[in-house]
C-alpha cells in the first residue's frame, strides 16, 4: 500500500515536472489540481491567472455562502520559488492560510457565514505567472 | 482504494509547514483594504449548494420556482439582453440539479445551447468557440442522474462562457452574464424561504456588499435599454436589506423580496 502511495505521488511529481519549462506551466498544474479537486468532490468555480513580480502580493475578493466547502489551489511556474495565499474573512479575520515554502499554495475552509471573503496572494520569493482555482462542495 | 489515492494527492497539495508563518501585518492589511482588489462574482451554483446543505430549509422544491419555458412574447434582441438570459439560464440549471429534476435541466439545457448559437464572438457563434462538447458531456451526465457531475459540468460551461467574453474583451457581456445569473439566483432563493419561512437562515439573503458591486458593474456598461429598470431593482432589494435586524429578515420582508423580484421575470 505505502509502496502504491509513494508511487502515485512519484508519478504525480514526474507528471508536473513534464511541464517545467512550459509557457502554460502554471496554467497546466493548475489543470491537474482541478482534475484532483473535482476527484474529491469539488466543483470548480473561479480560475484566475496572474503575473507576480517578487515581494507583491495580488487580492481577490469573493463573496462566499455559509455552509459550503471551499478549496483554494494555486500553481506557479517553474520561475516561482514560493508562493502563498491567505484567506481573509469580510472583517479581515484570517480564516486560512498556506505559508509554506513551495510555488504552490493550497488552503481548505468551511465558511461559517455569507459575506465577502478576501484572498490575497503573495509572492514571497521568485516571480511569474500563477494560476487559481477555487472549488466548492 | 482510488479515494484513499485521491484524498492523499489532496492532502499532499493541502499539507503545508506552518513553521514558516509569515503573515501579514497590520499595516499590510491596510494597505490591501484601501487598494484595488479584483473582484469575483459567485455563482448562482455557490447559493443553491449552500441551501441545499442548510436541514432547516429541507423540503423546499426548488424547481417549482423555475420556469422552463421561454414566453413567446419575450424577445431577446440585443447580445446583451441575450447575455443577461443566458446567465438567469444557468442559474436556473444550478437549482435544477440541486432539485434533481432532469427533465426541466434537459429543456433548460437546450435553452441554453440555443442562446450560445445567438451570442456572436468575433462574429462568431458563442456555441462553436466553446465547442460542443461541454453541452453534450452535460446532457450525458444529466441523463444518467450523476448530479454531483452535473454541478461541475454546468460550472465548466459557466467558465467557459464568461472566459471567452473575457478573451473577447467583451466585459459588458461578462458582467451581464454575471448579474442575470445573480438575480435569477437571488429570485429562486427568496422563493424559496417565502414558502418555508426560516428567520435565522434568512441571512444568506442579506449580500448588500455583492448588491453593490453587481450596481457598480451595471453602472458601467454603457447604452443598455433594461439597465435603469434592472439598477431600480437592484436599488429596492438593497434598501429592503438595510433594514435587517440581527442579520435575519422578517417574513414580511421576505415577502416584499419576492414581489419586487417578480418584475425580474419580466426582463431576464
Amino acid at each position: 500500500m505505502k509502496k502504491i502511495v509513494i508511487g502515485f505521488m512519484v508519478v504525480m511529481i514526474t507528471i508536473l515536472n513534464l511541464y517545467a519549462g512550459n509557457v502554460n506551466e502554471a496554467r497546466a498544474k493548475a489543470y491537474i489540481y482541478s482534475r484532483l479537486m473535482q476527484r474529491a468532490g469539488y466543483t470548480v468555480g473561479a480560475v484566475k491567472g496572474e503575473y507576480l513580480s517578487n515581494g507583491n502580493s495580488i487580492t481577490y475578493s469573493r463573496y462566499l455562502y455559509s455552509g459550503n466547502n471551499y478549496v483554494v489551489i494555486g500553481a506557479g511556474d517553474e520561475t516561482v520559488s514560493d508562493l502563498d495565499v491567505m484567506v481573509y474573512d469580510s472583517n479581515w479575520h484570517e480564516v486560512a492560510s498556506d505559508n509554506d515554502t513551495s510555488n504552490a499554495t493550497a488552503v481548505k475552509f468551511y465558511a461559517t457565514h455569507s459575506g465577502t471573503y478576501h484572498f490575497v496572494t503573495k509572492m514571497y520569493s521568485g516571480h511569474g505567472y500563477f494560476f487559481q482555482l477555487l472549488g466548492w462542495k | 482504494m482510488k479515494k484513499t489515492l485521491i484524498s492523499l494527492s489532496l492532502i499532499s497539495i493541502l499539507t503545508s509547514s506552518l513553521l514558516f508563518a509569515d503573515k501579514l501585518t497590520n499595516a499590510e492589511k491596510k494597505a490591501l483594504m484601501q487598494g484595488h482588489t479584483t473582484v469575483i462574482i459567485p455563482t448562482a451554483g455557490d447559493l443553491a449548494n449552500s441551501l441545499k446543505q442548510n436541514k432547516n430549509l429541507h423540503g423546499i422544491q426548488w424547481d417549482r420556482f423555475i420556469d422552463v419555458k421561454i414566453d413567446p412574447s419575450k424577445k431577446y434582441k440585443t447580445q446583451k439582453d441575450k447575455a443577461l438570459h443566458l446567465g438567469a439560464k444557468g442559474a436556473d440549471a444550478y437549482f435544477l440539479a440541486i432539485a434533481k429534476n432532469s427533465s426541466d435541466l434537459e429543456a433548460v439545457a437546450n435553452g441554453i445551447n440555443t442562446t450560445l448559437t445567438k451570442i456572436r464572438v468575433n462574429k462568431k457563434a458563442l456555441r462553436n468557440i466553446i465547442g460542443q462538447e461541454n453541452l453534450k458531456s452535460l446532457e450525458t451526465e444529466v441523463k444518467a442522474k450523476r448530479w454531483s457531475s452535473v454541478l461541475k459540468k454546468i460550472a465548466k460551461l459557466k467558465d467557459d462562457i464568461q472566459f471567452q467574453f473575457e478573451k473577447a474583451n467583451k466585459q459588458s457581456l461578462k458582467k451581464l452574464n454575471n448579474i442575470g445569473g445573480w438575480i435569477e439566483g437571488y429570485r429562486i432563493a427568496v422563493e424559496g424561504f417565502n414558502s418555508k419561512y426560516s428567520q435565522k437562515d434568512t441571512s444568506v439573503l442579506i449580500q448588500t456588499s455583492l448588491i453593490e458591486v453587481l450596481t457598480k458593474d451595471l453602472k458601467s456598461i454603457d447604452s443598455y435599454g433594461k439597465k435603469g429598470e434592472i439598477l431600480t431593482l437592484l436599488n429596492s432589494i438593497h434598501t429592503i436589506l438595510g433594514k435587517a435586524k440581527e442579520n435575519t429578515l422578517s417574513k414580511a420582508q421576505v415577502g416584499e423580496l419576492s414581489k419586487l423580484l417578480e418584475s425580474a421575470k419580466s426582463f431576464l
